[in-house]
């Protein structure tokens, strides 16, 4: 008897796990095979060195490879290039996004229409956008310069895509790429900012700015880690737009470390070719997953912290 | 019940909309994907009437339109029952083939493309041609093999019919607008008439250099590794007589190279700036000088860009020092290699033979401008159009030979330079700023290293001639 | 007094001068690379680089036509379609599948597979893992297929999977325990409670997914490289960059742009709201 309700039991939890792994499955198939498969071949190709088909089998080389990330130069220029991205394209954005927040929060017809203009080019591509810009900062004849020219506001092409200019620029397009997103976090942050403490700033007699500054401005705290965290985590994953836009030059000047890992499997532009290097190319990416993953959890823990201080 | 049949139905449909899309991704040869109609596996399938279909993967589309005259002609008049497919590759074509090498999808037949080659010519990926050669056609293509390049241990994998190399295009109104009289021969004068022409012209858009610096390994290709070849007789910066890399003596060249870019010399946006937009500027009159193949430029300005061929005319590249010490590489381009591996390679090379290598087709390519013809028979031949008989230096000349294969042009994998190959490294000196001398060493010791070490692994071979002579190679 | 109410009064209008002007400024920064395409687009190329007026002199509607026709694009606009709307499906059938029981049901290796999907928000080894992707895919024969791009572009899901999670958590329990008595089975569960309950937040999903994929630009691009009839629009604009033809035709660049960014723009307009309200569930929960 006893023996027959455990197999009985057995049976049941056996139907619950096949049933649960029905639905699992689909996505776990897509799980393995795009985030877990090849996660596994880089971990290990890591320790070869490999040319693809037609160049001989892998080599293991131990440790070398990583040996090698360290000593170049170029990729460390590719990881301050990266926190200069990542720095610039954050300092300027958010409080953009945040004062456009401020002025289109209240819900009229205008606002919305104004919002979703600043919104549109989130949805755009940015590769496609990318050639646009490519036309439009070029510095012999886009349109940019000519409209500068034109105004007599510079007497020479400015070299947009030249070394001293072309972070500049592409922090410039990340921002236009990336300010309508923000600023919609924003004006939900704001939402949530309580109506009694604004109606109670409002009986004190506190002029707007003495509200923005005591009440608002510090209740943003909670959505403003949620915007740095996905600021922080685009910027290390942004390659599409450098690829187009600027391809990594020009002497590196925007070359950002993803792309410095791709670059070592695929070329970076249809007019370059590339010597395939997978397992230095694998280095580079691990050694570059670390240097996000550390950044994403020192924030982590530097923003609990900040919970504790207000 | 009827509530818990309508349950299972939804479950069921969630679960089959699955599964048939699973289903479709193994099946999917029957699903119609509009994609692959139009694409050269979808087609292959398509054509009813039992022809043999030879797929040719070409980079090139400069000469696009003149060739698939050629091969529609071929596939209405043979009698053989071939199909030829020609399908344009133009850019990631090295990507492509590796791709289509590891499924075992690679064309019957592929344009040459010197990285592609030597990275799959020892695999026995290529056919000899000289298995299916008769003797006359043997005997016609003698002086198109050179063993070591196109021919290794007795076996032909291409036969080079059209070469390419460097060469100083210049805009003659503006040289004579400032009153240059010839073209600068050495690169101190290139600099002087450059900054002439920016100085005296820029308030109209006219500079006196330029050159496509975005990509440098495209832009170094066709200028600078030329004329060190000549200046200096190293290739690639590789020393043939000695054995080693050597990257010292281009010190000097650089040095004009980074006058050449300053701001005050060259066009503005050379930095990020492609070969096709510069022809136009250049076609515009915007640009004094710059340089670039042979083989491209005629057929550029004639159709891409039209621009009135007395306008322009092209020079030697300008070297340091002015005196001729070597050879400048003459690049074959319009060569073809047969896939060893395809069902059908007797069927390619027919083609190939019929198509490409007839002297019909080689003469009016000549005519047409499309590359400059290496071979003696054809260029006697041929009679050349105005553009190119009237520019001397479009055609190949003493300063011009064909030069042996450095250690990594023979294979890629042989020579894996740790940090930035030598043409990202130059762009630190012209564009960085870094100390030159320093700089230079570093990257001799880089390709010196990485070159022993390909040799210690025994994926490369030492490579030293004895008594070379750069002029006599 | 009075005078202070005046001052305040002065400066409220100050402000708000201010932030109009921000706002114009702002406004037009983000709008004017969009017209410049879509007038762009319909200037001839000569008009485009001599450098005009903000609108086209003549209207070129044969842009259109070239890029239509002679560039291919009919082709390339199938194929983003056909892509985007698979890609759609598949993401949003897998994620509500395996969000729904992750939500509800405890079996073997639930745990570490949470661990699993919630790591991969912080582990990114960027496009690189194309490559391996890439040849799994051949070694099933799918490289060639639609039905491989199909998964390439899908993928883990993670982000999606957790986020459906998340919002089925939020669905009272009673419910499902209610449609258990009277006989549901998980499946039905599934079907019949939570499938039409969890409605809005799939819509979320299906949107991203969509255009994800529509503006992918490196996925595809490694994924069509030797396989060039299946590229899609946002790709085979951006190659136009590269082709011989590319600086005698930025007219086409343009069209090709246009064609490219217009569908999106359309869905846009259509559910700007879900869009905007989408960001926001997706930041909060996620």
């Amino acid at each position: 008897m006893k023996q027959q309700v455990s197999t009985e039991h057995k049976r049941v939890v056996l139907k619950r796990n096949l049933e649960s792994y029905v639905f699992m499955l689909p996505n776990l198939v897509l799980f393995v095979v795009c985030s877990i498969y090849p996660i596994i071949w880089t971990l290990k190709y890591v320790f070869f060195q490999y040319g693809g088909i037609g160049t001989g089998n892998p080599k293991w080389v131990g440790l070398e490879n990583l040996a090698r990330v360290f000593r170049d130069e170029v990729y460390w220029k590719s990881v301050i290039n990266t926190f200069i991205y990542g720095f610039g394209k954050v300092i300027l954005i958010i409080p953009l996004a945040f004062f456009l927040a401020l002025i289109l929060v209240k819900q009229t017809k205008f606002n919305s229409f104004a919002q979703s203009m600043v919104f549109l080019p989130t949805i755009m591509s940015s590769a496609v956008m990318g050639l646009v810009f490519y036309l439009l900062f070029n510095a012999y004849n886009g349109e940019i310069n000519q409209y500068l020219l034109n105004a007599g506001i510079i007497s020479r092409p400015i070299n947009w895509l030249g070394k001293e200019h072309a972070m500049k620029t592409l922090v410039i397009t990340a921002i236009w790429g990336g300010v309508g997103n923000y600023m919609v976090y924003f004006i939900a942050g704001i939402q949530q900012v309580s109506k009694d403490a604004l109606e109670s700033a409002k009986i004190d007699g506190a002029g707007r700015l003495q509200t923005l500054w005591y009440i608002t401005i510090p209740m943003m705290g909670p959505i403003l880690k949620i915007i740095l965290m996905l600021s922080i985590t685009s910027a290390f994953n942004d390659i599409t737009n450098v690829m187009v836009l600027t391809e990594g030059g020009p002497n590196n000047a925007t070359m950002v470390m993803a792309l410095y890992g791709y670059k070592y499997f695929f070329p970076v532009s249809a007019s370059e070719s590339v010597i395939p290097q997978y397992g230095y190319g694998a280095a580079v990416s691990v050694v570059s997953a670390v240097i996000a993953g550390a950044v994403t959890v020192i924030y982590l823990r530097l923003s609990r912290k900040l919970d504790d201080v207000y | 019940m009827k509530m818990t049949r309508k349950r299972r139905l939804t479950a069921l449909f969630l679960t089959g909309a699955m599964t048939a899309l699973f289903a479709a991704g193994c099946g999917g040869q029957t699903t119609g994907d509009p994609g692959q109609a139009d694409g050269g596996q979808g087609a292959v399938q398509g054509t009813g009437d039992n022809k043999t279909v030879i797929r040719i993967w070409t980079k090139d589309r400069h000469d696009a339109k003149y060739i698939q005259e050629k091969v529609d002609a071929y596939n209405s008049s043979n009698t053989d029952n071939i199909a030829v497919e020609y399908e344009l590759y133009t850019d990631n074509f090295d990507q492509a083939v590796d791709l289509a090498v590891q499924s075992g999808e690679l064309p019957d037949i592929l344009t040459l493309n010197d990285q592609v080659y030597s990275q799959y010519v020892n695999q026995g990926q290529w056919l000899d041609l000289y298995e299916y050669m008769d003797d006359d056609m043997k005997e016609y293509f003698k002086e198109e093999v050179y063993p070591g390049i196109n021919e290794i241990d007795g076996k032909l994998y291409y036969i080079p019919t059209c070469g390419t190399t460097g060469r100083l295009v210049y805009n003659k109104e503006i040289f004579e607008r400032v009153g240059i009289s010839e073209p600068p021969k050495t690169l101190a004068e290139m600099v002087e008439d450059a900054r002439l022409i920016t100085t005296q012209l820029s308030g109209e858009g006219i500079y006196g250099f330029a050159q496509h610096m975005k990509s440098a390994s495209s832009a170094l290709e066709r200028s600078l590794d030329l004329g060190m070849e000549r200046e200096n007789g190293v290739k690639k910066g590789f020393d043939f007589a000695k054995g080693v890399y050597d990257f010292t003596g281009y010190e000097e060249a650089l040095g004009y190279w980074t006058q050449l870019l300053a701001e005050d010399v060259a066009f503005p946006g050379c930095e990020s700036l492609d070969i096709d937009p510069l022809r136009t500027q250049f076609a515009n009159g915007k640009i004094g000088m710059y340089i670039s193949w042979t083989h491209s430029e005629p057929g550029v300005y004639r159709e891409q860009f039209p621009m009135d061929s007395s306008k322009w005319d092209v020079a030697p590249i300008p070297t340091s020092t002015g005196v001729e010490s070597g050879k400048q590489n003459i690049k074959f381009t319009s060569g073809y290699l047969i896939n060893a591996k395809s069902p059908n390679a007797d069927k390619a090379f027919q083609v190939y033979k019929n198509i490409f290598a007839s002297e019909d087709f080689l003469v009016g390519y000549y005519e047409g401008g499309y590359g400059v013809s290496i071979i003696p028979q054809i260029v006697k031949k041929a009679n050349l159009n105005e553009e190119i008989a009237g520019k001397t230096w479009l055609q190949m000349q003493d300063i011009d030979g064909v030069l042996p294969m450095t250690p990594q042009e023979k294979n890629v994998q042989a020579v894996i330079v740790e940090g930035e190959d030598y043409y990202k490294t130059f762009e630190s000196i012209y564009y960085g700023g870094a100390d030159a001398k320093e700089t230079l060493r570093d990257l001799t010791d880089r390709y010196n290293r990485a070159y022993e070490k390909g040799i210690a692994d025994g994926v490369g071979e030492k490579l030293v001639i004895e008594q070379y002579d750069p002029l006599n190679a | 007094m009075e005078a202070e109410a005046r001052s305040k009064k002065g400066s409220a209008r100050a402000v708000g001068v201010c932030s109009v002007a921000f706002l114009v400024v702002m406004m037009v920064f983000t709008i004017y690379p969009i017209l410049y395409t879509v007038f762009g687009s319909l200037k001839t190329n000569a008009e485009l680089t001599s450098g005009g007026s903000f609108f086209p002199k003549e209207w070129q509607f044969q842009n259109y036509y070239q890029a239509f026709i002679q560039a291919d694009f009919i082709k390339y606009t199938w194929n983003s379609v056909i892509l985007a709307v698979s890609t759609m499906v598949l993401a949003v059938v897998t994620c509500a599948l395996a969000g729904f029981i992750l939500a509800r049901r405890d079996f073997v290796g639930k745990k570490i597979l949470l661990a699993l999907y919630t790591s991969m928000m912080f582990i990114s080894l960027g496009s690189v893992t194309l490559y391996p992707i890439y040849q799994l895919l051949q070694k099933l024969g799918l490289h060639k297929n639609i039905a491989g791009l199909i998964i390439a572009l899908t993928g883990g899901q993670a982000v999606n999977v957790l986020l459906v999670m998340g919002f089925v958590k939020g669905v009272p329990k009673e419910l499902d325990e209610a449609a258990i008595i009277d006989g549901c089975s998980i499946y039905g569960v599934f079907g019949r409670i939570i499938l039409p309950i969890i409605k809005p937040i799939l819509a979320v999903v299906a949107l991203f997914v969509f255009r994800n994929t529509w503006n992918d630009y490196v996925t595809t691009l490694i994924m069509t490289i030797s396989n060039k009839g299946m590229q899609t629009l946002t790709v085979a604009v951006v190659q136009l960059k590269y082709s011989v033809n590319a600086a005698a035709e930025w007219h086409i660049m343009l069209a090709g742009a246009s064609i490219a960014i217009i569908p999106i723009l359309i869905v846009y307009l259509l559910c700007n709201k879900q869009f905007i309200a989408g960001l926001t569930a997706g930041a909060v929960k996620g």
